[in-house]
């Protein structure tokens, strides 16, 4: 008996050691580099441009809190009507409204651009209704693109955490303080704000930190003018080639982090208790007043027109040639797949060494084989944790990669990998690094899901260890896993801030592509951006809407 | 005083009210009864303005009361659940009204400590919501409901959640605060018992309308309809056939019955008519002055204030009766019933 329990023993050591090592390898390791780089420059008391770190800080701050503001104000109305009101095609809305979340930066970032930039839709309309030759709208490179883009990205936040509280506050004691003389103001203002607070305060958190850790969105549509932590990170390392400073920037990013997820787990335990209505969707009903009905038309609509046009911007865009632009260049006007084609050609002039449709096959393989890796890596977790009683608790080591920017990660490699970093198996291993929180919860549930019993009944008929994986658990976690790996897919697919860091130039990805792109002149490599975008966004809708099937 | 006129109401496009005519004068209570779903709670939120009527018209003393939003009526609710804010304690909860009409913090902390007081609670009141028992939140409530001084209270089956012991209780509590303090009340209940109690006039609601108006007393015994008889329990009913001679005929294998009809009851030859016994008289023998119904005493219940005695009548239909008295079973009664104890319906 001794012997049987002994070999199990190891064979559970073994699930988790590659995990682990996994882990130490392509996280802790490169983290302490940056660690004991930022330490050794402050030791050397090499003078430090403090204010200059200040300035990035201060930006960094202010502008998280006004996108995080404007975010608010932007989706209260809507979660206000979501909570209240059922009206035809609500879900399709809720799963429209939430597509910008999931979103990779570049492609928000070209999108954004489709719409609003100097080629945009707007502008080019405008300049052929009016005959002008100067853009009417010049928000590119200025604060107003960024922080659109930020409530453009997480107004979902405010719909989903505020929504959902606000459909369990009862309306009957909205009806109670009216017949207690309260006007409709003071109702809100007494009865349902108060209640709303806990969740507007974790959303306002929530918002506050993705805003403040923002990259993608200011590095592209900002320009150098710019610089949030993070994006200063990245000029430091790459550009100013001050490892050190950006090892510092790095440290003080995760210092404020943690900070924020502190000041939000201590928050959510001021628990307010909201009576839930008695029964679901009991507080929700059709508009019957005209005011009703125009309200919640106007305020749907504004909230589709402002987070569906910049895709569907990017979309046409892609596909269209302005006579204007026509006029310059070779290409008829009108619309046209000239874009896409151009894909596949290897031009002399071009900034890839390689046609660009080979971007696209490099994102693919890379996404598979990070998907692959994380898979398997979960797996191993999650089967070990489940068999094993002392391995329970190992899996939140897992998640503490989440809580770091894939700046950061994309920095710490470049200090810890240092020749390699060029090697083709990094950034496949750091795509799946990225995704392995990801993955990991998208499996979970499936396999706690089965009883041991099961596997016991299984065992006692005969059935070895592996036998029992691949006849019991696997069937059952199947679905889970396809989600797993498409959440992996897409992560990787869209991965851009630890990929600029280790990124070769003749091996770039969908968003290294598109992101050249966009910074160079002429109609064909804009065209190309355009395309290359679409291209992911279409991927990722894709990705998202198989996953949904599930739901 | 409270006046609605033809009050109409549809509920997702079905008629839910037909036609309500309803008033509620000074310090009356008035008893809304009738089955789950009838539409009551929709009329106390109609009268609050938390609804609008599709027609008719709601009147207090003969101004209407349509454009007056909900929150400028002064009636006060009280609701099944309470409805009762989580996010204050009891004292804010009862003070919410008096914020409303802008009192002075001394004027608020009087008219509290009075309400809370009348409840029978003025230790609770710095109490969470969510410490309370369900009785103390009902308690709340209804402090809640009659701090501002409203011109109305309406009360909506507030005794529903409570067990029996409980409700007994809360009954007569409820029966003096809202006599200490003269507000005319509405109150709403499917329990015909709550009603009974409380009520100066009960109005019975069905398909829509008020079926039967009036004194406890009178609708109980005089039943109007053969629902309103079915309603209350009251199942010592014969149905019997239209003579076409003015009389109602009942038939049993062993006997027939032949009652006069009265006249205010319209019916041809032939029609299907209902006899509702009422009391009945089975202490004397003989049936010189009275009609007589024969029956044998089936089951004999102590129910420790007094007997509940069945008896099945002519072995077809059972009667129930309520004595002080004993009956031993299979005893054979004659039961007696003046012409006036005889209630006739469709």
């Amino acid at each position: 008996m001794r012997k049987y329990f002994n070999k199990n023993h190891l064979l559970g050591s073994l699930f988790f050691l590659i995990p682990l090592i996994f882990l130490i390898e392509l996280y802790f390791f490169p983290l302490f580099s940056i660690f004991r780089s930022a330490f050794r420059y402050l030791a050397d008391e090499i003078t430090i441009n403090w204010s200059n770190i200040g300035h990035v800080f201060w930006f960094t701050f202010w502008q998280a809190i006004i996108s995080t503001i404007l975010t608010l104000i932007a989706g209260f109305p809507t979660a206000w009507i979501f909570s209240r009101f059922n009206f035809p095609g609500k879900k399709i809305f809720n799963a429209l409204f939430t597509i910008p979340f999931i979103l990779p930066t570049v492609v928000t970032a070209a999108a954004f651009n489709a719409l609003l930039g100097p080629k945009g839709f707007i502008n080019m309309i405008w300049m052929s209704v009016s005959g002008s030759s100067s853009p009417i709208v010049q928000v590119m490179n200025t604060i107003w693109i960024i922080l659109l883009a930020h409530v453009f990205y997480n107004t979902s936040v405010v719909l989903r955490v505020i929504g959902n509280s606000w459909t369990q506050i009862d309306s009957k004691l909205e009806d109670a303080a009216k017949t207690l003389g309260a006007s409709p103001l003071k109702v809100f203002s007494r009865v349902v704000l108060p209640q709303l607070k806990p969740s507007i305060l974790s959303a306002c958190l929530l918002i506050f930190l993705f805003d403040f850790t923002s990259y993608g969105v200011v590095f592209l549509l900002g320009g150098p003018k710019f610089r949030t932590i993070e994006v200063e990170i990245y000029y430091q390392a790459l550009q100013m080639l001050n490892l050190p400073l950006a090892g510092i920037l790095s440290i003080f990013q995760i210092i404020i982090t943690i900070a924020v997820t502190l000041i939000d787990k201590r928050l959510s335990h001021i628990i307010l208790l909201n009576r839930a209505p008695k029964i679901f969707g009991e507080n929700l009903r059709k508009p019957e007043l005209r005011w009703e009905k125009i309200v919640v038309f106007i305020i749907l609509g504004l909230q589709f027109i402002f987070l569906i046009s910049p895709i569907l911007a990017l979309f046409l865009r892609s596909m269209y040639v302005f006579p204007s632009e026509s006029s310059r260049t070779t290409i008829a006007s009108g619309w046209t797949t000239v874009y896409y084609q151009q894909l596949f050609v290897n031009a002399r002039n071009s900034i890839f060494f390689v046609p660009p449709i080979k971007a696209i096959l490099n994102s693919l393989s890379i996404a598979i084989a990070a998907s692959g890796i994380s898979l398997i890596i979960s797996l191993f977790i999650v089967v070990g944790e489940n068999r094993f009683p002392w391995t329970g608790k190992l899996e939140s080591i897992f998640m503490i990669p989440i809580g770091t920017s894939a700046v950061t990660l994309g920095l710490g490699y470049l200090l810890y990998f240092g020749r390699d970093i060029q090697k083709i198996w990094l950034i496949p291993l750091a795509h799946s690094l990225i995704a392995l929180p990801f993955v990991i919860r998208s499996i979970k549930p499936a396999i706690f899901n089965i009883p041991n019993s099961l596997r016991q009944s299984a065992s006692i008929l005969g059935a070895s260890p592996v036998q029992v994986f691949l006849k019991i658990d696997f069937p059952i976690i199947f679905r889970g896993l396809i989600n797993g790996f498409i959440f992996a897919f897409t992560i990787s697919l869209g991965e851009f801030g630890a990929t600029s860091f280790i990124t070769r130039p003749d091996r770039p990805t969908i968003p290294i592509a598109i992101y050249r792109f966009l910074g160079q002149p002429g109609l064909m490599n804009y065209g190309q951006a355009m395309a290359m975008a679409s291209i992911l966004m279409t991927f990722c809708l894709t990705m998202i809407v198989i996953v949904d099937q599930k739901e | 005083m409270l006046k609605l006129s033809s009050v109409c109401y549809q509920y997702d496009e079905k008629p839910l009210l037909n036609g309500i005519n309803l008033s509620v004068g000074e310090h009356e209570i008035i008893c809304l009864l009738g089955p789950s779903g009838s539409g009551k709670s929709t009329i106390l939120r109609l009268i609050a303005g938390l609804e609008k009527p599709q027609s008719g018209e709601i009147q207090w003393n003969e101004y209407d009361l349509s454009e007056v939003p909900a929150h400028k009526r002064n009636f006060g609710l009280m609701f099944q659940d309470y409805a009762l804010f989580p996010h204050h304690n009891v004292y804010e909860n009862i003070a919410f009204g008096l914020k409303m009409q802008k009192l002075s913090k001394t004027a608020i902390h009087e008219r509290v400590e009075l309400c809370l007081k009348q409840v029978g609670m003025l230790s609770f009141a710095e109490r969470k919501i969510t410490e309370l028992s369900g009785g103390e939140q009902q308690r709340v409530a209804l402090a809640r409901a009659i701090a501002p001084q409203p011109r109305l209270i309406m009360l909506d089956e507030p005794l529903g959640a409570l067990d029996h012991t409980l409700r007994q209780t809360l009954l007569e509590e409820l029966r003096s605060i809202l006599g200490e303090n003269g507000i005319p009340a509405i109150y709403v209940t499917h329990d015909q018992e709550e009603a009974f109690v409380l009520a100066d006039k009960i109005a019975l609601l069905n398909h829509g309308i008020i079926t039967q108006y009036g004194v406890p007393d009178t609708v109980y015994r005089n039943p109007e309809s053969l629902w309103t008889a079915n309603f209350f329990g009251l199942n010592n009913i014969l149905q019997g056939e239209d003579t076409g001679e003015n009389s109602v005929r009942v038939s049993f294998p062993s006997a027939e019955y032949v009652f006069p009809l009265p006249l205010h009851i319209s019916s041809k030859k032939g029609q299907v008519i209902h006899i509702f016994f009422q009391d009945g008289d089975f202490s004397q023998d003989s049936c010189e002055n009275t009609y007589c119904l024969k029956g044998r005493v089936n089951q004999n219940i102590f129910r420790g204030y007094e007997y509940e005695i069945k008896v099945l009548i002519e072995e077809q239909k059972e009667f129930t009766f309520h004595s002080y008295k004993s009956c031993p079973v299979n005893q054979m009664l004659k039961i007696g019933y003046h012409i006036q104890d005889l209630h006739f319906f469709l």
